[in-house]
């Protein structure tokens, strides 16, 4: 009995504060804006249950600015508000957060559906009974030993077959000398005539890396691959070894890629050593 | 209050505990078949039936304490080019931006058993994670052999943990329940996923909101706590995991994030996934099943588990009541049968929410209220017999 009114004070409680959960977050904004009379510049902060969103009242529309907000609420749906004059400004604003994230169906349409399952027994629930499958990466770029001559990075082997376009790719060091460096991002056109090597910073240094390949829309192309990088010196030794390596994989690689890819990548490893290739 | 302590009264004045007396074995034999008829689950499907009937007639609220990130079937198209297992370093991103925004515990409801997840590098700022782990049930040691997490490595921290993250399945395929702690291959138990999320997220009493309602003593049944889709039916729509990784990127991420304090769950609920699973109010992905136990833990637990000694005493009471009211009325035998017709309808639904704190379980109930009545119409029935008999006795005199 105790523990049931305890209940019920907390549940008021937590209905009465509902007010102040936050039910989304400020995705984009452009120009000034306030949420429940807070000025928000900057996006990112979240946006209380029912609050009010609203352009400041001595905003001036001289300028000839737009002004644009993005809220993601918490259950994925996404609130936009743009406008750029006084007049389309009034037609969508002030607007409102939602108090609730749930869409309650009406009491009468619960009890019917309760009554129907119980009287009925049509079945309304189904499984999906398939196997699981996927659709493999556009792009598998595989683990490689690269050189880096003369402040550029020669990508053409390892990029070979990839689609002309713009690419992006990030270098984190995972080397095992312990030395902190930092993620190297390169930018580069591909194909098309351009260039097989890319202009690399002066941070770049030999070493093994973790690669990851993103394409013009951010989105990676290929799984993670490990590249290990020497300078000209050591390229060509290492370069022999990895793909000894490689052909002593081929044999068992199609029983177990997965050893395979592990066993090149300890190949990699141990080619990068700070003591350089066997 | 006065009504019903004069009914005491006259009743204590008077015969009743005759008459109780008398229903004594009736009483006693339903109670003890009742219970004997529950302990075996022979009840179970109007147990079931009434769970879910009360199910869908709650209106769902919105989640206080949970939120889930989603990998929904864009974000497995776009961010991981639609591969299986997912890319340890895009899970990783997506983990970083989630720990940007301070959660107080977040949960990884992914399975990260992939040599490729060895890679993977947990964010130092992160809050504790819980990492889901799948396991494998061993049906004749009746316990799972637990699955590695992380490529096989253990988490690279000690305030995080790796729990299973398996819900028991009813007989009719239904999910309605879930357990604290699993039997493992160790030969002890382990917390299961989204208890050990709940542990995490409640150190002590007032680490946050809801920690006090959290019942650490509460014993579960032999077939687990059930989960209360009826009292907190929570809409658990997955925020994508896109529109996380695009809010890390803006200033007031880290400091003012809807995340912040909360508990984060990731999980999988693009549609390769194949994580979809049948509960009373409808198919639900495996995280949002994770997300609703949190959630009910953190709100004052769910429906209690069998409690046997207070199912008899209430069983036993509610007996004792109707010879109450049939003894009071036993004059007026119209008056009985529509306060017994009343009786019928409520005790069982009080008794069930006394004893399991949801009025589902009233079938547990029904038993004795039937018995009991029936008891009482036979006696005045066989009391009008017997003087009937002395009437007519007198009259041939």
């Amino acid at each position: 009995m105790v523990k049931a009114a305890l209940m019920f004070l907390l549940l008021a409680a937590g209905a009465l504060g509902a007010g102040e959960k936050a039910v989304g977050f400020v995705l984009k904004v452009q120009g000034e804006w306030l949420i429940d009379g807070q000025t928000v510049k900057q996006a990112g902060g979240s946006v209380p249950a029912n609050a009010t969103i609203d352009l400041p009242p001595q905003t001036s529309f001289r300028s000839g600015q737009s002004w644009q907000i993005s809220i993601v609420l918490l259950n994925d749906k996404l609130l936009k508000y743009s406008c750029d004059s006084f007049d389309s400004c009034r037609k969508v604003l002030p607007a409102h957060a939602p108090s609730s994230l749930t869409d309650a169906s009406p009491l009468l349409d619960r009890v019917r559906t309760a009554i129907g399952r119980l009287l009925t027994s049509d079945p309304d629930r189904y499984v999906p009974a398939i196997s699981r499958g996927a659709v493999g990466p556009k792009q598998r770029l595989q683990d490689a030993v690269l050189r880096l001559s003369d402040g550029r990075l020669d990508v053409r082997e390892w990029f070979d077959g990839v689609a002309p376009g713009q690419y992006a790719l990030t270098l984190d060091y995972i080397g095992r000398d312990e030395s902190s460096r930092s993620p190297v991002e390169l930018a580069f056109e591909w194909g098309n005539g351009s260039q097989q090597s890319i202009a690399a910073p002066k941070v770049l240094r030999t070493g093994l890396y973790l690669a990851r390949v993103y394409d013009a829309a951010g989105a990676p192309i290929s799984r993670d691959t490990w590249l290990a990088v020497f300078d000209s010196s050591g390229f060509a030794a290492a370069s022999a070894a990895f793909r000894e390596d490689r052909q002593a994989a081929a044999g068992w690689r199609s029983q177990d890629p997965e050893a395979a890819e592990t066993f090149l990548r300890a190949c990699l490893d141990a080619l990068a050593q700070p003591y350089g290739p066997r | 209050m006065a009504p019903v302590k004069s009914l005491l009264k006259k009743a204590a004045a008077s015969n009743y505990w005759r008459h109780l007396w008398q229903a004594k074995w009736v009483i006693l034999a339903i109670t003890a078949g009742a219970f004997t008829l529950s302990t075996a689950g022979m009840l179970d499907r109007f147990e079931t039936a009434g769970l879910d009937t009360f199910n869908i007639l709650k209106s769902p609220a919105d989640p206080q304490h949970v939120v889930i990130v989603g990998i929904d079937d864009t974000d497995y198209e776009t961010i991981f080019q639609s591969t299986s297992p997912l890319a340890s370093a895009e899970v990783e991103k997506i983990l970083k931006a989630i720990a940007a925004a301070q959660p107080r515990v977040i949960g990884v409801d992914l399975d990260t058993g992939n040599r490729g997840f060895k890679d993977l590098r947990t964010p130092p700022n992160a809050p504790p994670i819980v990492w889901g782990r799948d396991a494998v049930w061993d049906d004749q040691k009746k316990q799972f052999n637990p699955l590695p997490v992380l490529g096989g490595s253990n988490p690279a921290r000690q305030m995080d943990l790796a729990s299973i993250a398996q819900f028991p399945i009813d007989p009719d395929g239904i999910i309605r329940r879930y357990r604290r702690t699993l039997p493992v291959s160790t030969g002890s138990s382990e917390s299961s996923f989204p208890w050990a999320a709940t542990e995490k997220a409640c150190p002590a009493q007032g680490a946050m909101e809801g920690c006090a309602t959290v019942d650490r003593q509460e014993q579960e049944s032999r077939r687990g706590l059930v989960l209360n889709f009826a009292g907190q039916r929570f809409n658990f729509t997955p925020l994508s995991a896109r529109f996380v990784l695009q809010g890390s990127a803006q200033p007031r991420w880290s400091a003012d994030s809807p995340l912040r304090g909360r508990i984060v769950l990731l999980g999988g609920t693009y549609r390769a996934a194949r994580d979809l699973y049948v509960t009373p109010v409808g198919p639900m992905q495996g995280v949002q099943l994770m997300a609703q136990t949190i959630e009910t833990e953190l709100s004052g637990g769910g429906i209690r588990p069998l409690n046997e000694a207070a199912a008899v005493l209430l069983d036993l009471l509610s007996g004792a009541i109707l010879v109450l009211i049939s003894h009071h009325y036993h004059a007026h035998l119209g008056r009985a049968l529509l306060i017994s017709l009343v009786a019928l309808m409520l005790l069982p639904l009080i008794s069930s929410f006394f004893a399991f704190a949801t009025l589902a379980r009233w079938f547990n109930f029904v038993p004795i209220v039937v018995g009991v009545l029936l008891h009482q119409f036979y006696e005045h029935a066989r009391e009008y017999q017997h003087l009937r008999r002395q009437h007519f006795a007198a009259q041939s005199h």
